[in-house]
């Protein structure tokens, strides 16, 4: 090799380094084969840290730690076949940090085409170079936030940044747990994990690391006391003596709380050696999403908790929950109903969900009309309601179905649809039906011998009267009033059961009040020898009432009958009829042995007897006061007492008339 | 004379309910169960026909369906008595005129006879008897 022609050639490059500068960010040379570098330019020095003196007469490959290798032998080849080559390569500066250039390698030859040396001009790219990869990163790790369960993303994330070469070592502080996370397979001392424990230890007690709103960026660790939002003592000192340089503080905030402090370092001789305002927006950019990620996997759990919960309260529900919306053709199409239907009736769900008003289709034909009815009125009150009805099941038999509802208002009030419970309620209707069967087979065979035995009472009764058999008559009409007893027991106890059952049935027509009721009265004054019943009238004789005939008079019979029977030493009931504001006012007053105040609320109730009918002195079932008052309850009107014990007693009805 | 059909499955009852119906002057049949009701409706054209609901082997409610799809039958008369009150209503639909809930005084039980058979008969208002109109 002739050294004179590579001196010479060397003179010519640099009397031209000016020029060449405006080129490249640094210039030098190496020699052919053991790459010593022969020339170093001032540009060379600022770009890479290293001064003439350093440079001149080492390997290059060695002093700037080039790379990556595979890169690097590419580009010898290239150079050998052509000449030259163009590239980027990772470069060390003397201060550690890597840098990017922009490499050419031109292999300079003298005038006969002998080659004499390499000479390298470096442009700086490494912001160019940096960004593009952060950005990578962050699209890297987007991807794996959104495949990722809520609880593995904060860790997932932080190793794969430090894997793939983000940061020199992240750890994760997660403040549920307390645990303390390093993701670094980069060989970071173990004085980092200690520094950063120091850190935690210092501060998660007072819960300061969970005060940084933003994150927190360190560009250097000389300053992390000031850019910190809290200090702590000696923390400096520790991190710089594990070789720390940079560090990005980036909390994980969910629905307001931050549940989690990923902390980034760079190491001094690592991978990355400082932070740029760059990576410190990508590690929020991360922060932010992983955040949002976490909170929207949270309120999915949180939905699809609260559906369980429905769910699992809709199974236990005793009946078929659904939920049906009205449709514009007024009819209704079921939103959700829940799978028991299926076992109960056999049509599939989707069957249900997908034909408009299929409750309907299978109702009993009799039913329908009364159904279709109260969904109606339902819409228009606004109540909730109980309808009972057939529905027809696919094997073709009927069940009886009690369905309960409520209506659905949207948000604005408007009404949307229903919801609520059908159940199967076919034994209970078949008990009903058997209990019916019961109490009419018994009501017929109680009452037939009463009703024989009467009109052969009746019968001796009118042939006594014809022969003038005069004596023995008040013993038939002894015997005449126990029947009319035991028929009143049986009604009442028929009575009782049918109130129960809501069977009672009414019959109202308009019934002019003082037209009804005085020959009522008037009939019933023949019956009790006993007692004068006065009608006293301060109504006019056009008053109507609303009511059905057969149990008003059951009424006014029981409660004249029971003044008559409580009041032994008395002569007389009073009975009066007054209005007032519309209403109908009907007292019943007796002043017999009256009722002690504390049974008051009492007497109405089912089988209330008083303590002087206990000694056997007034009998009865205790169960004609609780039926007047279902009756009166059914007229839309209401019964009061007002009583003394030892000064009588005074019923009063009211009941609503009508024009 | 007016023939009344009488429907009653409690022999005691039909006895004494005969004897008070032919005392009043009417000629009675008493029969006391629905098959035997239906025959004789067939063999005699009756001008009232007074049924027990519960009947030995039928219900007085088709048989009173029975007798109003039967030309001869279509305006008769018909009363219906149980001592079942809640059948007031299906009897009244199944084509009967009246209703007489058992047990019943002797008094209402003519007055109804009259009030169908006899041209003459006034209704006394304050007795509260009230005879269903007829509807036909």
């Amino acid at each position: 090799m002739n050294q004179d022609a590579i001196q010479e050639n060397l003179q010519q490059l640099k009397a031209s380094e000016k020029t060449l500068s405006i080129l490249a960010d640094g210039i030098f040379a190496r020699s052919l084969g053991d790459n010593i570098v022969i020339y170093w330019s001032k540009s060379a020095h600022k770009l890479y840290g290293f001064n003439e003196k350093e440079a001149i007469g080492k390997v290059k490959f060695q002093l700037l730690q080039s790379g990556p290798a595979d890169v690097l032998q590419r580009a010898d080849e290239h150079l050998a076949k052509h000449g030259y080559w163009k590239g980027t390569l990772a470069h060390k500066r003397k201060d550690g940090e890597t840098i990017y250039v922009e490499s050419t390698w031109i292999l300079s030859k003298d005038l006969d085409n002998t080659p004499l040396y390499i000479f390298e001009l470096s442009r700086n790219i490494t912001q160019q170079v940096t960004n593009r990869q952060i950005t990578t990163f962050k699209d890297e790790v987007f991807s794996t936030i959104k495949r990722l369960p809520r609880r593995e993303i904060v860790l997932q994330v932080a190793s794969e940044l430090a894997t793939k070469g983000f940061c020199d070592f992240c750890v994760v502080h997660h403040k549920l747990t307390e645990k303390f996370y390093t993701t670094s397979d980069k060989g970071i001392s173990p004085l980092v994990t200690e520094a950063l424990k120091g850190l935690f230890s210092r501060v998660q007690k007072r819960e300061l690391l969970y005060e940084i709103q933003d994150g927190v960026y360190v560009p250097a660790i000389e300053t992390i006391n000031e850019n910190l939002p809290f200090s702590v003592p000696g923390l400096k000192a520790l991190l710089k003596k594990s070789s720390v340089t940079s560090l990005i503080f980036i909390p994980i905030r969910v629905a307001e709380n931050t549940t989690a402090v990923m902390i980034f370092g760079t190491v001094s001789g690592g991978n990355v050696s400082v932070f740029s305002g760059n990576h410190f927006k990508v590690a929020q950019d991360v922060g932010d999403e992983i955040a949002s990620r976490n909170e929207q996997l949270y309120l999915q759990s949180q939905l699809s908790t609260e559906r369980y919960r429905l769910e699992s309260l809709v199974e236990t529900v005793p009946g078929v929950v659904w939920e049906a919306q009205k449709s514009m053709d007024s009819g209704q199409i079921m939103t959700y109903i829940s799978k028991d239907i299926e076992s109960l009736l056999g049509y599939p769900v989707e069957e249900w969900l997908s034909t408009p008003d299929f409750w309907l289709t299978i109702m009993h034909p009799e039913d329908v009309v009364t159904a279709r009815k109260a969904v109606e009125t339902q819409y228009k009150s606004d109540k909730p309601g109980i309808n009972l009805f057939r529905w027809k099941k696919v094997d073709g038999t009927f069940i009886w179905v009690e369905l309960r509802s409520i209506t659905v208002l949207d948000e604005s009030g408007k009404l949307t649809g229903m919801r609520g419970v059908a159940t199967d309620v076919t034994e209970r209707i078949e008990k009903d039906e058997q209990k019916d069967i019961f109490i009419n087979m018994a009501s017929h065979e109680l009452k037939t011998p009463v009703a024989t035995l009467k009109v052969y009472a009746q019968l001796l009764e009118k042939k006594m009267k014809e022969t003038g058999d005069f004596p023995f008559l008040t013993y038939l009409s002894k015997i005449l009033r126990q029947a009319d007893h035991i028929t009143n027991l049986i009604n009442d106890l028929l009575n009782v059961s049918r109130i129960e059952q809501g069977k009672l049935v009414y019959q109202f027509e308009r019934i002019k009040v003082v037209g009804f009721l005085s020959s009522l009265i008037r009939e019933l004054d023949l019956l009790f020898s006993t007692h004068e019943l006065r009608l006293d009238v301060k109504i006019s004789k056009n008053i109507q009432v609303l009511a059905d005939p057969e149990k008003l008079k059951q009424v006014v019979v029981n409660l004249v009958t029971n003044a008559v029977k409580y009041s032994p030493e008395a002569d007389c009931v009073d009975i009066s009829l007054r209005s007032n504001k519309g209403k109908l006012h009907i007292t019943i007053q007796d002043y017999g042995i009256g009722i002690p105040k504390s049974d008051h609320g009492k007497v109405f109730e089912k089988y209330y007897r008083s303590e002087v009918s206990d000694n056997g002195t007034f009998s009865g079932l205790g169960v004609g006061l609780f039926i007047t008052k279902e009756i009166i309850n059914k007229h839309k009107g209401s019964i009061t007492v007002k009583s003394r014990k030892g000064a009588g007693s005074s019923f009063t009805i009211i009941l609503p008339t009508i024009k | 004379m007016k023939r009344i059909l009488l429907v009653e499955d409690n022999r005691d009852l039909l006895q004494a309910l005969q004897s008070v119906i032919s005392e009043y002057g009417y000629q009675v049949n008493a029969v006391h169960s629905a098959q035997e009701a239906l025959k004789e409706a067939k063999n005699v054209n009756y001008d009232l026909v007074i049924l027990d609901v519960f009947l030995s082997g039928g219900d007085g409610r088709t048989v009173a369906k029975t007798l109003r799809r039967n030309e001869d039958y279509e305006e008769t008369p018909i009363i219906i008595m149980s001592a079942v009150p809640t059948v007031k209503q299906s009897s009244l639909q199944s084509g009967a005129d009246a209703f007489l809930s058992k047990p019943f005084d002797l008094v209402d039980f003519v007055e109804k006879i009259a009030y169908y058979l006899d041209p003459h008969f006034s209704h006394d208002s304050s007795r509260m008897v009230y005879p269903n109109p007829r509807t036909v």
